[in-house]
């Protein structure tokens, strides 16, 4: 399935691109998506991953218009989807 | 030996290392009281941290009339026993980097190797580093620029 | 401890005096902004003309201002604003309130007006009131560079001529871009024949433990800098945010018609034109920029309010407003939107150019704006109606303020459009300035992954992890209220501290280690906890005074009425009746009466704190 991913910085230089289309296997999850992102970007594990190895707490996602809480990583991605990675930062 | 080595590219003039010798050295905080200092004007847009250089051949050493100051282990260090706060060292420092408050000499000692205000850059715009020919190089250049300046 | 002088200003007499200030009042309301409400509350009499003499403006520091924590170099200015309809209140970076303390003050309170203009010289203990003779007039960077070419080293806090002549969202600015920028300190400025504060100071802050607090910010410092979202800050600084708000479709663009605007101004644009990251006094974060332009910035702020939202779309053009705007001393963010106000308003048909002095008021256009922005300067022509702000809305045929995106009076500070993220919304309704996210905006919303039990450690109760309900949303906004309240007591910035940004930044515990190490008290986290709301109810005491009801806690029309056109938050908006319960169980959990008022038991314990 085709899944597009919308990286915003920081995570866009780790990726060197903000904006990737990706074949993916039917079932993949949020959490395999981006773990499949560490493994052909090494540059984006320090963003991604925390120092245990869990999908780090400011990495932020959507897909497809929806947030992806704590309980959300596990769930399958579809054909079509749209991933939006960004940082949570506040300022004005 | 060790030196403090200056980036005043990286400098943002915060002002946390002026703050945190003037705590360490004097007890209160206000930049004004440090052996650092951040020059600094956001209207010509520069800044520029300038501490002590520690010249082998130095002019505070040279003209201190009570000789206050001694080069122990490559380090310019002030006596405040035998000083009489003249500021004539102050005066005549081409580097600028003796500060004074009334008739406290103010000179970076480099905290007897543990300098705490390279400690709170977070920019490394002060560097305290193991000298090596390339730093030493420009350390020298700096002071013989200042010197005949 | 940490206690320096505060002066009590008469400009009208001409006279100065030093008040005491007990360290009873003192660990009531620590500084800042806290102690600065307490004399309002005191000091200000109701329904006192905010340009006329009776209005008290004060400019206090923080409690940790000026020493070894980190960013801690800020103050407050307060008064009540000419602007909205409430209290004026602004918090303000830079190097002025380091150096008014040093120069042995941490607060100065001004009353009357001067009868010639003036500026207040702080140094040593002292302080004068001098003419302005040779600096009235001046913009806001000539001013001071005026200033240290005279007096040496001094830092001064200023208006621009927009402050001189009433414009009611003036400004005061510190520095080339740090400004005390909302609800129109600038103006009161100028009402009183005030150019400047200027301040000198050689004093030395005293610690109680200088060990100690040396270890303890050591510590703090590497803290924070081992947050991932440190260095994000340090070098890309806040425009990071526009292109976060832009891909959810939430940046304000052409007056709230438009939700979602050009990627031109993404931070990678604005990285082109910056020539180096420079900080505040006592900031490890530097999230400044001293742009290729002559000036500093571009914040977020400006990138959507006197850019999307007028409809600019070239960086370096957004940039030049936003210097525009630093140098002449206006608000960035009332400017922003009551230009894109008036420019709608011309579209629809409401103003034609008779209104406008012949200006064909069009989105986009750069060359129209920054002579819009000079008109309003000098109260020329269009500018002069426009100077009024939202008390323009009669003459502008919009007289209910329809098309305006204000609460209170103020204009919304930041160019996030909130009827996708509720909690941000009900943030902002209940915001005692008006519109603004300094007050309350509760960031924690966003980070979409943190456990619900850790939010419901932080919040001490269950909030609804959806970003777009009303549900339990009353909890993080009474939460952030609190804390943005202490942290303007303290004096830090909130970019580093929990609740505005990541929750792994400083929180009540460090602000404890802080005091006392500085102090030698012995201050407990739950005391240092009732200091938040006791500026909250003291803030709403003086606004009641002034005659808000239930009915000031809302949000703009448009917010409730029109649903978002664009990108992922499309068709979100705010409903009534949502909204209406959601401020029923903020008022609930504040513990004020269901019509918003504060209990008498309340009131009276706060008046009588001296």
């Amino acid at each position: 399935m085709r899944i597009s991913v919308k990286a915003l910085r920081p995570f866009k230089e780790a990726l060197g691109s903000g904006d990737l289309e990706l074949e993916r296997p039917e079932g993949e999850t949020v959490e395999g998506l981006i773990r499949a992102l560490v493994e052909e970007h090494p540059a984006f594990r320090d963003h991604a991953l925390d120092a245990n190895g869990d999908i780090d707490l400011t990495l932020n996602m959507m897909v497809s218009g929806r947030p992806v809480g704590e309980n959300d990583l596990d769930d399958p991605l579809k054909d079509g989807d749209e991933v939006l990675l960004f940082m949570p930062l506040s300022g004005g | 030996m060790k030196y403090i080595y200056v980036y005043p590219e990286l400098c943002t003039g915060c002002r946390v290392c002026a703050l945190a010798c003037s705590l360490k050295k004097n007890g209160v905080c206000n930049p004004k009281h440090s052996a650092i200092y951040v020059a600094r004007d956001e209207f010509e847009r520069w800044e520029y941290p300038i501490v002590c250089l520690q010249c082998e051949d130095p002019v505070c050493v040279e003209v201190c009339p009570q000789n206050a100051y001694t080069i122990e282990d490559g380090i310019v260090i002030h006596d405040e026993e035998r000083c009489i706060g003249c500021r004539l060292c102050a005066t005549l420092c081409p580097n600028a980097a003796i500060n004074t408050m009334g008739t406290k000499i103010l000179k970076c000692d480099l905290c007897g190797g543990d300098p705490e205000c390279v400690k709170f850059c977070t920019t490394e715009a002060i560097k305290y580093l193991e000298e090596t020919a390339e730093l030493e190089q420009r350390r020298h250049a700096l002071v013989n620029r200042l010197r005949s300046a | 401890m940490l206690k320096r002088k505060t002066a009590v200003v008469d400009l009208t007499e001409g006279t100065v005096k030093d008040i005491t200030v007990s360290d009873e009042l003192r660990r009531a309301y620590y500084g800042g902004r806290g102690l600065n409400m307490h004399y309002l509350l005191n000091m200000l009499t109701p329904g006192a003309d905010p340009l006329g003499p009776k209005n008290v403006l004060i400019f206090g520091t923080g409690f940790l201002t000026g020493i070894l924590a980190p960013n801690s170099g800020r103050f407050n200015i307060s008064a009540k604003s000419p602007e909205s309809q409430v209290v004026g209140d602004s918090n303000c970076g830079g190097f002025f309130a380091p150096e008014l303390k040093y120069a042995g003050y941490e607060r100065v309170i001004i009353t009357g007006k001067a009868p010639e203009p003036s500026y207040i010289y702080i140094e040593d203990g002292t302080v004068e009131i001098r003419s302005a003779d040779g600096y009235w007039g001046l913009d806001t960077q000539e001013v001071q560079k005026a200033f240290k070419r005279d007096l040496g080293m001094v830092e001064s806090a200023v208006c621009g001529v927009a402050g001189e002549k009433l414009v009611r969202y003036a400004c005061v600015r510190n520095g080339v871009k740090n400004a005390a920028g909302r609800s129109g300190m600038g103006a009161v400025m100028g009402s009183k024949n005030l150019k400047a504060m200027v301040a000198r100071g050689t004093g030395g802050i005293e610690i109680a433990d200088p060990e100690g607090l040396l270890r303890y910010t050591e510590e703090l410092k590497d803290y924070i800098m081992s947050s991932k979202i440190t260095p994000i800050i340090g070098s890309v600084g806040t425009p990071l945010l526009y292109e976060v708000s832009n891909a959810f479709g939430a940046i304000r663009t052409k007056n709230s018609q438009l939700n979602q605007w050009s990627s031109n101004l993404d931070a990678a644009e604005i990285d082109k034109h910056v020539e180096k990251m420079i900080a505040c006094a006592d900031c490890i974060v530097h999230c400044r920029h001293r742009n290729m332009q002559g000036g500093e910035g571009p914040e977020y702020t400006a990138l959507g309010l006197v850019g999307a939202n007028i409809g600019l779309d070239n960086a370096d053009e957004v940039i030049r407003m936003n210097n525009l705007c630093n140098d002449l001393g206006l608000d960035i963010s009332s400017s922003g939107t009551y230009m894109a106000w008036a420019t709608e308003l011309y579209e629809k048909g409401l103003i034609t150019k008779e209104d406008t002095g012949g200006m064909e008021l069009e989105f986009g256009n750069f060359e129209q704006y920054s002579e819009l922005l000079r008109m309003i300067n000098d109260r020329e022509g269009f500018g002069d109606v426009l100077a009024e702000g939202r008390h323009a809305a009669a003459t502008l045929n919009d007289p209910e303020g329809d098309y305006l995106i204000t609460v209170k009076g103020l204009p919304q500070s930041d160019p996030h459009d909130v009827r996708y993220m509720k909690a941000f919304a009900l943030g902002i309704a209940t915001s005692s300035r008006g519109a603004d996210h300094l007050r309350s905006r509760p960031t924690l919303e966003i980070f979409f992954k943190l456990p619900a039990e850790v939010k419901e450690k932080i919040y001490g109760a269950k909030v609804n992890s959806d970003p777009t309900s009303f549900d339990s949303k009353e909890i993080p906004v009474h939460f952030s209220d609190n804390i943005f309240a202490t942290i303007d007591c303290m004096g830090l910035c909130k970019f580093i501290c929990h609740g505005f940004n990541s929750p792994h930044y400083l929180s009540y515990p460090h602000f404890v280690g802080l005091i006392n190490r500085a102090t030698g008290w012995e201050v407990t986290e739950e005391e240092l906890q009732t200091v938040g709301p006791r500026v909250i109810d003291t803030e709403r005491i003086i606004n009641i005074r002034e005659g808000l009801v239930k009915s000031w806690d809302t949000l703009p029309k448009k917010y409730f009425d029109d649903p978002m056109p664009l990108g992922q938050a499309k068709g979100h908006h705010i409903d009534r009746e949502e909204f209406a319960a959601a401020l029923d169980r903020y008022y609930e959990l504040r513990g004020w009466k269901p019509d918003g008022m504060v209990q008498e038991e309340r009131i009276e314990e706060l008046e009588g704190i001296a």
